[in-house]
């Protein structure tokens, strides 16, 4: 007997390129329900990828929530230009403004002179979970390598190593012909990513 | 490490750090060039960004949301991220499940070891997950791709991508062996699997045909590798698949490449034959098989695997691991070799010729033309029918003679093996050495339409110069006159043997429309370098060649040739061919023969086991001395099918099919062999003695009068004609001619005189027939008679069948070759209709 989840596996599991554009043109143009529908879409995923960026300190203070919230807000409201190839472009494009929110924060909060008594006391309480992993020079590096990337190499690996999509997930949002076909995009990607840093060294 | 064994390695690194698989980042493979290091450690980073990640704190909220899809996971066991839907195999080290990976959403298959010994032993635990993971990092299309490994409640499992298809061993089971064409090109897969496992530092250790499987798309996947134990033990258990075990392994020796190679040496032995080179019901009885070198050659089992092929897998079964080949990769070459060429057709490449490669080019740009012209003449359906004469020497020392006489015999031999051609035998074009004779009265004699015919001449080396060969050569279409191609190769002189080799092999390939895949294969070099060698083994056939009483000088010339070469095959299997002559004469002992031909006949084959001429002494062997009749037959058809235009073999195999009545088979044969020899006496005088035992006494006295006609100088025929004239009752005659054999011949065989005093008996003399018997048995050589079935024709002759029968019966225990021909011999007639006779044939083993 043939296993039920083998025959969904190749198709997608959510809307098409179309309907996202189209999602996006509504939430533009003040559709609250289209609005809606992306945040239930994109929401979850990239709070849960702000906890690995936010340092220990906002992410105490429900501040993740806001943020990610609020920049998706604004974010999705003014991204008139863009338009995307396809659904892993625009989550790709979400989590860069996460980012410089993010760093826009910290020097926020730096300039407010808060994080100065906690780094004192503890010397990692201000770095994000990546930073103490692997040190911010080393994270600098990954960053800088995975913006030298072509946009669909950038793309797969932020869903799979970041957000933690399925491969299923991945063909579905990227373009991919069957989960395996994702797999091996994420691999080669990694790859590349690899010999990006290597050009740093 | 290869740049694509590198690029492999980091692949699979960034593939086991998307799917999320713990990496084994201190692998102990192949050494890693420093920017392949260094991109490793960049993986590494990126790993630690994923595992960050990876261990971000999810709520339920999230979960539901980043995958929607998470609730419809199937229900079952869990271990580890898979869900167990079902056991699909049971093995000695664990059970396999099809199972759900939860987090790649696909099927997969996961072995799942057992704890037994080792659930306290996190050493070996960490040992087994180590290398699990090493093999985890193989990729490789024939490889089953390990997806990862885990240790989760206490279990170890590896899970690999599930397989559909039939392993090979049910394959073979249900549907027999399979072509070689099709084992080569799954051999030649699963060689390159096995080199992707040895790159990275492992041994599989159990290849065998259970763990190969065709995919229903075709694709063939080596599975299994060595778990539990075997993975953590560094030798396999031998419980399980002792028959794909190398010797060394079986002697206690540890697992190596060499093993592997082996192992494959066998499954490809076992895919076309359905049975193993080595046999044996156990262990012991396996050692015991290896110790007494009872292996079985592959072309000996199924005589129609080509030679290349045969090779190949013999190769991969050597005894020494140093004699195999060096790397699974090599091997791999040498079947797609087999299988490009297979595939390609006839005439497609000179791959693989090594050192003659220049002098081979040079031959196919001299012959190229010839053949091309040959194939578009070539009707598809009948052989063609060529005759090489010797080539003549225009100028030069016996050098020259000495590379003309190589050059001729090797054309011939080696043309002889192609099927498409009916070459003349060397006896019958001999004839025609610095003769004077125009072609197409050569032709008309021959039987043949075309006929090559060329010069050698050879240049001394002259200050500072070294000497140089030039070959003319022409093919003539004999009823025209018309010279079809002409060609001319200069060579520098000092590897005149090479020249020989590169020439004859040239034309042979060269017929392009009617070559098959495997004559192409076989037309390999096997003869000596050493010119002192080649002119003694030249000797020696000649000696040969004119048949007879030679042997004993025949034996000398080879025996030269091997003191020169000991590698000289084809001396080997001259020498043997003497041994067996020299015992049916009686001129040395049996045993004595028999041993001494088997000796150089194995020798022969160990050096080249496609050679015709080996076959056929070999079948001759077990005809003559070991009495293993399906043995031999298969040997004479394997030797036929080497070399169809064997003109000896083919009536050597007519006398074989003589002995059991199988006249019509044997009339047939023996016609063959004459055609491709029509002008050599022996091929003549042996189709007369088949007509003999078929009793067609007219055709056969026909046949000995023209063998005399051919050759006035050979005693046998003498012999053979006064036989006949005997079963015609015309004794007188019998006796006449008989006694010209005896007057001359230089050596007189003592059946002759035997028969010559049997005559005289039964023309009356009696008396005087029993003085000089018992004479004959008292001279130095009469022991042999004694024992000798020949006593028991003058038994006959005298009137005493029971002594004939006694002495038959003790030659019979003997196993005397002379009593082979026993059931045709018209001169048993006497006592054909006893009970005694009916158990002699039994006992010889004619039906």
């Amino acid at each position: 007997m043939e296993h039920p989840r083998t025959t969904q596996a190749g198709a997608p599991c959510s809307d098409t390129v179309g309907a996202t554009a189209d999602l996006l043109q509504r939430a533009r143009l003040g559709d609250a329900e289209a609005l809606n529908d992306l945040f239930a879409r994109y929401l979850p995923s990239l709070r849960r990828w702000a906890r690995g960026r936010l340092p220990a300190w906002t992410r105490d203070l429900r501040d993740t929530e806001d943020v990610v919230q609020e920049t998706l807000m604004q974010t999705l409201k003014h991204i008139d230009a863009f338009q995307p190839r396809h659904e892993g472009a625009l989550q790709a494009y979400l989590r860069q403004a996460l980012i410089n929110r993010v760093r826009d924060e910290v020097r926020r909060v730096g300039r407010r002179g808060v994080t100065g008594e906690i780094v004192d006391e503890h010397p990692d309480a201000g770095a994000s979970p990546l930073e103490q992993a692997i040190g911010e020079e080393a994270l600098g590096r990954y960053e800088a390598a995975l913006a030298r990337l072509k946009p669909e190499e950038r793309e797969v690996i932020i869903a799979r190593v970041e957000l933690g999509q399925s491969y299923r997930q991945i063909a579905a949002g990227h373009g991919k012909a069957s989960a395996d076909a994702a797999r091996m995009a994420v691999s080669r990607a990694l790859v590349r990513l690899a010999e990006e840093m290597d050009v740093d060294g | 490490m290869s740049m694509a064994e590198a690029a492999r390695v980091l692949e699979t690194v960034a593939a086991s750090i998307a799917d999320g698989v713990k990496v084994d980042w201190d692998h102990g493979g192949a050494p890693l060039s420093d920017r392949e290091q260094r991109l490793l450690r960049h993986l590494r980073l990126i790993d630690s960004v994923a595992e960050v990640y990876r261990t971000l704190p999810t709520t339920s909220e999230d979960a539901a949301a980043i995958d929607p899809g998470a609730e419809s996971d199937p229900a079952g066991p869990k271990w580890g991220r898979l869900i167990l839907l079902d056991r699909i195999g049971q093995g000695t080290s664990g059970d396999v499940f099809r199972a759900w990976d939860v987090e790649l959403q696909r099927e997969v298959a996961l072995k799942l070891l057992r704890v037994d010994g080792v659930a306290d032993d996190t050493a070996a635990n960490a040992g087994m997950l180590r290398e699990a993971r090493r093999v985890a990092r193989i990729r490789h299309p024939n490889v089953v791709h390990v997806y990862g490994a885990e240790r989760h409640e206490g279990r170890i499992g590896l899970w690999m991508e599930l397989i559909r298809g039939r392993t090979l061993d049910k394959i073979v089971r249900a549907d027999g062996a399979l072509s070689p064409e099709t084992a080569a090109s799954i051999g030649a897969d699963l060689c390159g699997a096995v080199a992707a496992v040895h790159a990275a530092g492992l041994l599989h250790r159990d290849i065998k045909a259970q763990n190969v499987v065709r995919e229903d798309t075709g694709r063939i996947v080596l599975m299994d590798f060595g778990t539990g134990e075997e993975i953590k033990s560094p030798k396999p258990r031998l419980a399980g698949t002792p028959l794909y075990l190398a010797p060394e392994i079986l002697a206690g020796g540890a697992a190596s490449a060499a093993s592997d190679v082996y192992s494959l040496g066998v499954l490809l032995f076992y895919l076309v034959t359905g049975t193993f080179p080595v046999q044996g019901r156990s262990v012991d009885a396996l050692k015991g098989a290896h110790l007494d070198r009872r292996r079985r050659r592959l072309a000996r089992v199924n005589p129609a695997v080509p030679a290349a092929f045969a090779r190949v897998v013999d190769r991969a079964l050597s005894r020494e691991p140093s004699a195999r080949f060096e790397t699974a990769a090599d091997m791999e070459r040498a079947l797609r070799g087999f299988t490009s060429r297979a595939q390609a057709g006839p005439g497609l490449g000179w791959r693989g010729l090594g050192a003659a490669l220049v002098t081979a080019v040079a031959a196919v740009a001299m012959v190229g033309p010839l053949m091309r012209a040959r194939a578009n003449l070539a009707r598809p359906t009948e052989p063609m029918s060529i005759a090489v004469l010797p080539l003549r020497v225009v100028s030069g020392d016996s050098t020259a003679a000495l590379l003309a006489d190589g050059l001729t015999d090797q054309l011939i031999t080696t043309l002889g093996q192609v099927h498409a051609l009916r070459v003349t035998a060397h006896t019958s074009v001999l004839r025609f050495k610095n003769g004077v004779q125009p072609i197409a009265s050569i032709a008309q004699q021959l039987g043949v339409e075309d006929v090559l015919e060329g010069t050698v001449a050879v240049e001394p080396s002259a200050a500072g110069q070294p000497g140089r060969v030039r070959v003319n050569a022409r093919l003539v279409k004999a009823g025209t006159d018309l010279e079809i191609w002409s060609g001319s190769l200069e060579r520098p002189i000092g590897d005149l043997l090479a020249l020989e080799e590169g020439l004859a092999r040239g034309i042979a390939r060269q017929i392009h429309a009617r070559l098959t895949p495997s004559e192409v294969s076989r037309l390999q070099p096997t003869r000596t370098t050493n010119a002192a060698a080649e002119r003694a083994y030249l000797e020696g056939r000649a000696q040969l060649g004119q048949f007879g009483a030679r042997a004993s000088l025949a034996l000398d010339a080879f025996k030269r040739a091997l003191a020169f070469d000991p590698n000289h095959a084809a001396a080997h299997a001259g020498a043997a061919r003497c041994y067996v002559a020299l015992g049916f004469d009686r001129e040395i002992s049996q045993p004595e023969a028999r041993a001494s031909a088997q000796a150089h006949v194995m020798r022969a084959l160990e050096i080249d086991p496609d050679l015709a001429e080996a076959h056929a002494v070999l079948a001759d062997l077990r005809f003559y001395y070991d009495w293993d009749f399906p043995a031999a037959e298969r040997e004479y058809r394997l030797a036929l099918d080497l070399e169809p235009s064997a003109s000896f073999s083919r009536a050597q195999y007519a006398q074989f099919l003589a002995a059991f009545r199988r006249m019509d088979d044997a009339r047939r044969t023996v016609a063959d062999s004459v055609v491709l020899d029509p002008l050599s006496a022996p091929a003549e005088l042996t189709r007369a003695l088949i007509l003999y035992y078929a009793r067609q006494f007219d055709q056969a006295l026909a046949a000995s009068q023209q063998a005399a006609a051919l050759d006035p100088a050979l005693p046998a025929t003498y012999f053979l004609q006064g036989r006949i004239l005997e079963a015609r009752g015309d004794l007188a005659g019998a006796l006449r001619e008989t006694q010209r054999a005896i007057d001359s011949s230089a050596v007189v065989a003592a059946g002759w005189r035997v028969q010559a005093l049997s005559l005289t008996a039964r023309l009356g003399n009696v008396r005087q027939a029993r003085a000089a018997f018992a004479e004959l048995s008292a001279a130095p050589r009469g022991a042999f008679l004694a024992q000798s079935p020949h006593e028991a024709y003058f038994r006959l002759a005298v009137g005493e069948p029971d002594a004939a029968l006694a002495i038959l019966s003790r030659a019979v225990a003997n196993r005397d070759p002379s009593v082979l021909w026993l059931d045709v011999d018209p001169r048993m007639d006497p006592i054909r209709d006893r009970p005694e006779f009916a158990a002699l044939r039994s006992r010889i083993g004619i039906r």
